[in-house]
Order: structure tokens, then sequence, then C-alpha cells
């Protein structure tokens, strides 16, 4: 399969965007007409049809609709967006296709940054949002620290990453335990959700989304370098470690922008950005453009799933895409086995240049 | 070119790298041998930038260490020992090469496409131009390498070890390539445990042992200079015969 950024890869990713723009619409479209609440589906497409149009639409759809589905489906595509970009930045930038922001303990080092915050500073939304990327990027510092530090191979840097993860995920336990109050709902904060979403506590999220997918984007050139070893992207003129922490702070906005949103959402970062490199190679800027339109349609149908599967229940969205991950990141450990014993003559890497 | 003098490094273990005086002009091949542990590729990263070195080392006038990275690069392109083969195809690979030149944002234009054309030519590589580096051979995957630096359109290469891994029709080719990366103009710097192709394709060689350079100049001079056998272990001597494939042969100490 041809991976440059000429002939057939680049017509590779087209198709992909397309295809995942059209997705997008569909499950975006299904999700506002399905739901839980006392709305029908025909009631819902008629209702929306009304807005999108300019028809009465009625009291109660209208606030179904716009006070609590579009505000979800929003949210859902742009968290799983954030999250997907976030991962495929770590993925490229520490050349490791575990790497995740659930994985690399950037999730929960946001999230217990994000609780302390709304435990110290319950009145401000935005010192949340300045801690949880606090949070992310400690996070992600440690485990790119620790990882140097124990001789910075693909598996060190999953192992720290667990091992900060599981000492985050320590402190936001401790935290639930002893304050209860410090989070409405333990439980959607926790597994991760998109219930109760509303615009204003997205609008804080989504410039620094913005912000970062666009500085991700800018810094994709010189991602791919890494690719070759930090000694070669050195040679190529590549300021190794601008570069790589440039793009790790791009992943802790996005990530730590997501959490703040939805919660604790595990996998979405690392399912989307491996199954587009897989499919458009490892460049960065398209991949940025896949993972965006792909982790949006993604988030936004396992939701769909999590509304409807046990219907009139409603699952957390978190436990679906645990249900997904899971298996996914096993077969993922597989298959880099399986690659690792077919290239087992392959040379070693060079050293760190930075 | 390269002009190195009083060029040292030390490192935490105790290892110093001393290095007088070593110049690579353009249109030439520089080689530089020793044992294991001599500090060649040592002394290939203090060039590239990438080791802190005190004393001078200039390229194309300018000093190293007070180069930006990109300025660094368009001068100078480096290839280290053993540089892996990621998930990409041979074209992306070489298209890596005119980073330095276009930055962060910009894309490839007409100029850059060309250049990056040619530096697949020149290096054997362009019909293996959408082949995956996984489904090359190790002789294909060294002249894609080759070919990325080559399209850095650099006046100076630095390479280190780029005959590991081949087989000998493999260093036959590479030497020869090497050869004729100098006739093009470049300065070529290359770091090499192959003793005989490196007396052989060099028209200097710089002998190292323990950090610095014990003899260096022409392969006649070097091979007569009585340094090669405390250097190496083996002694080297010209091969008169047409028929053998390098002009110098090993011999015992």
């Amino acid at each position: 399969m041809p991976v440059g950024a000429d002939g057939r890869g680049a017509a590779r990713c087209r198709l992909a965007l397309v295809l995942g723009v059209v997705v997008l619409v569909s499950i975006s479209l299904a999700s506002l007409v399905a739901g839980t609440a006392a709305l029908g589906m025909r009631d819902s497409l008629r209702a929306l049809a009304a807005l999108l149009v300019g028809g009465d639409a009625g009291a109660t759809a209208t606030l179904v609709l716009l006070g609590v589905r579009v505000p979800r489906v929003v949210s859902g595509a742009c968290c799983g967006a954030a999250l997907s970009c976030a991962g495929l930045l770590l993925q490229a930038s520490l050349d490791n296709d575990l790497a995740s922001p659930g994985v690399m303990g950037v999730n929960s080092g946001a999230g217990l940054f994000w609780l302390v915050a709304a435990l110290l500073l319950p009145g401000h939304p935005v010192a949340r949002q300045a801690m949880a990327f606090a949070g992310a990027l400690v996070s992600t510092l440690l485990v790119y620290l620790v990882s140097r530090r124990a001789g910075s191979s693909r598996g060190t840097v999953v192992l720290a990453g667990v091992a900060v993860s599981s000492l985050m995920s320590a402190g936001i336990d401790a935290v639930v335990t002893i304050w209860p109050e410090s989070v409405a709902d333990r439980v959607a904060f926790t597994l991760g959700g998109l219930s109760g979403q509303t615009f204003q506590r997205l609008a804080l999220s989504v410039p620094a989304m913005a912000a970062a997918l666009v500085a991700g984007a800018v810094l994709g050139r010189g991602i791919d370098l890494l690719a070759l070893g930090d000694e070669t992207a050195h040679g190529l003129g590549l300021n190794v470690r601008a570069s790589r922490l440039g793009a790790i702070v791009c992943a802790a906005v996005l990530a730590a922008s997501a959490v703040s949103v939805c919660g604790l959402l595990g996998f979405v970062g690392l399912i989307v950005p491996n199954l587009v490199r897989m499919w458009a190679g490892p460049a960065t800027r398209p991949g940025l453009a896949l993972c965006a339109v792909w982790g949006a349609a993604f988030l936004v149908a396992c939701d769909l799933v999590a509304r409807t599967v046990a219907f009139p229940y409603e699952l957390p969205v978190g436990l679906v895409l645990s249900l997904l991950g899971a298996p996914f990141f096993i077969s993922l450990l597989v298959r880099r086995g399986r690659g690792r014993r077919s290239h087992s003559v392959a040379a070693p890497r060079g050293g760190d240049a930075a | 070119m390269i002009a190195v003098s009083g060029l040292s490094f030390r490192r935490d273990e105790g290892f110093r790298l001393g290095i007088e005086a070593l110049d690579a002009a353009n249109g030439q091949v520089c080689a530089l041998v020793g044992k294991n542990g001599c500090g060649k590729s040592t002394l290939l990263r203090c060039l590239a930038g990438i080791l802190p070195y005190e004393g001078s080392a200039l390229v194309d006038g300018s000093e190293v260490r007070g180069l930006g990275h990109r300025e660094r690069a368009r001068r100078l392109a480096y290839l280290p020992q053993d540089p892996g083969c990621p998930h990409m195809d041979v074209r992306t690979l070489a298209s890596h090469g005119r980073y330095a030149t276009l930055g962060a944002v910009r894309t490839m234009g007409e100029r850059d496409r060309a250049l990056v054309r040619r530096a697949m030519e020149l290096t054997g590589v362009w019909e293996l131009r959408d082949r995956l580096l996984s489904d090359v051979s190790g002789g294909e995957l060294q002249r894609a390498y080759l070919a990325m630096i080559v399209a850095q359109d650099a006046g100076t290469l630095l390479l280190d070890e780029p005959s590991a891994h081949l087989d000998a029709r493999g260093r036959w080719e590479l030497a020869r390539l090497l050869r004729q990366l100098a006739a093009e103009g470049l300065a070529v710097v290359v770091a090499t445990h192959d003793v005989e192709a490196a007396f052989s394709l060099a028209d200097q060689v710089c002998l190292m042992a323990a950090g610095s350079v014990v003899a260096k100049g022409t392969p006649d001079a070097v091979a007569a200079s009585g340094e090669v056998s405390g250097a190496l272990g083996v002694g080297i001597e010209r091969q008169r015969d047409p028929r053998l494939l390098w002009g110098y042969a090993l011999t015992r100490a």
C-alpha cells in the first residue's frame, strides 16, 4: 500500500475524508432523532425538518432537540475529534501506536486536576479548564521524562503511561471518595459520558481544541520526520525536542478540552488514529483531518449505541468504548508482537539527538 | 566543505575525542576508519551538531554549532548508522529531504519535486518510488536514505556506516555511488568499518584510534604510514590486479 504524499496515497485520504463526512452527517442525524426522551422518532424528524427549514417545531420538540440532543451530538463530535487527534499526535511524536490520551495517563491527569479545581474553585469554569490542561500536560511530560530516563523504548513509554495513569486515577478516586460533592455525577465523569451537555460548557473547550488542532497541523510536517528516528530528523533540520514537545502540548490541550466536557472517555484516542494510520499512512496532516472527521463520527455513533441498545435505559458511552477498546488494544499488542517477530532483524534506531 | 581544527568532545565515562585538524573539500570523499569505539561516529555527530564540542568545525566557512537547525541542514546532510525502516514509501522518504528548505508550513513546489526526482534517479531508486521501505532490500533501503539526503541539496554529506548490512555487491554499488556524488561536487565524509572499500574509494583517509587521528592523507600515504596495523589490528596493501573488485586488500598485521 503506497503511503506517499502523492498519487494513490493522497487519493485514499480524499476518499476516506469524503466518506467520513457522509458517515458523520448520517450518524449525527440518526442521533438527533433517536433518544429516550418523550419524543418519538417521527416527531423528532418532523421537528428537525421544521427547525431546518424554519417552520414551527413545537415547544417540547424544540426544547428536546435544541436543549438536549443538539448539544449532545455536537459535544460528542467535538470530543471525539479532539481525543482522536490527540491520540494521533501522541502516536506520531512518540513513534508508538499504543500511545493514546487514555493509555498515557493524559485523560486521568486532566481529570484529576479538573476535579481539584472544581473542589477548590467551584464557581470558576475557566480555572477548571486551565487546570485540566495543566494536568494533561503534567501527565504527558511525566511519561515522557520517565521513559527517556528508562531507555525510551516503545514499550517503556506505554509502561510509564500505565504507571502515571494509575497514579492519576488513584488521585481521582481519592478526591471523589473524600469529597464526593466535588463532582455531581461521579460515574458519568469517571466512565465518561455525554448526557447533560450544554453549549456553555462546550464554548470554553472548542476554541482551545481548534487552536491545538491548527497548531498540530502546522507542526505536522516536522512530526512526520520523528518516525525516522531522532538523529535522522535532526540531520534533516528538525528541532527534535521542540517538535516533540509541541506535539505533546497540542495533544494535552486537545485531550484536556475533551475531558472537561465528557469526562474520562478512554480508547477513542487509541482506536481511531490507529485505523486512520493503517488506511492512510503515517503522514500527520491528512491524518489529523481524517481523525477529526472519523473520531467525531465514532464517538457520536458509540453514544447512539449507548442510548439505544438497552432502551429505555441509557448506558454510559464510556462503557461501550471500553467494550470496543479493550479487544482492540489486545489485537494491537498481538499485531505488534507478530510484526516484531517478522522484523526481528530490523536495525535499532539511532539515539536521542535532542 | 568542512574544516575541523582543535575539536574536542568528552563523554562522562572518560572517552575523549580530540581532532587537531581535518578537512573535506568539495568533490572529495574523506573516509574515517578505525576500530569500534575509536570515535568515528562521535566525530560525525559533533560535525552534525548533535553533540556539543569545543574547538572549531566549519561548514562552508560557518561554525556548525552557531547555525540554526534549518540553516545547518541546508549546508550539511547527515545520515546516522542504522536509520531504521519506518512505515512509508520510498518517495515520501526522499521528499523528507526537502524539510529544511520548505519549513514547517509550506508544501513542495516544482523545484522541490524536481530535486527529489533527480536525487532518486541519481541513487537508483526512482523505479522503487511507490514501494514501502519494508518491501525493499537492505541495499535499496540504504539507497533510499541516500536519496533523502541528496535531495537535501547540501554541499556536504556525513554518512555513518552506510555499508552496514549490505552484501558484497551492495558495498560495491554504494562505493560507486559515493564517488558519483563526489563527482557532482559534494564533499562526502564517510565513517566505515569497510576498510578495503574506504581505501579504494576515498581521496583522503583518516585513520583513527582512541579518539584521535593517527594518520591521514591519500590512501597510499596512510597505507605506507606504518600506523594501520596498530590502529586496525590488520594491514592493508594495494592491489594491482584489475580483475579484483577493490584496489586494496586486508593483510595480516
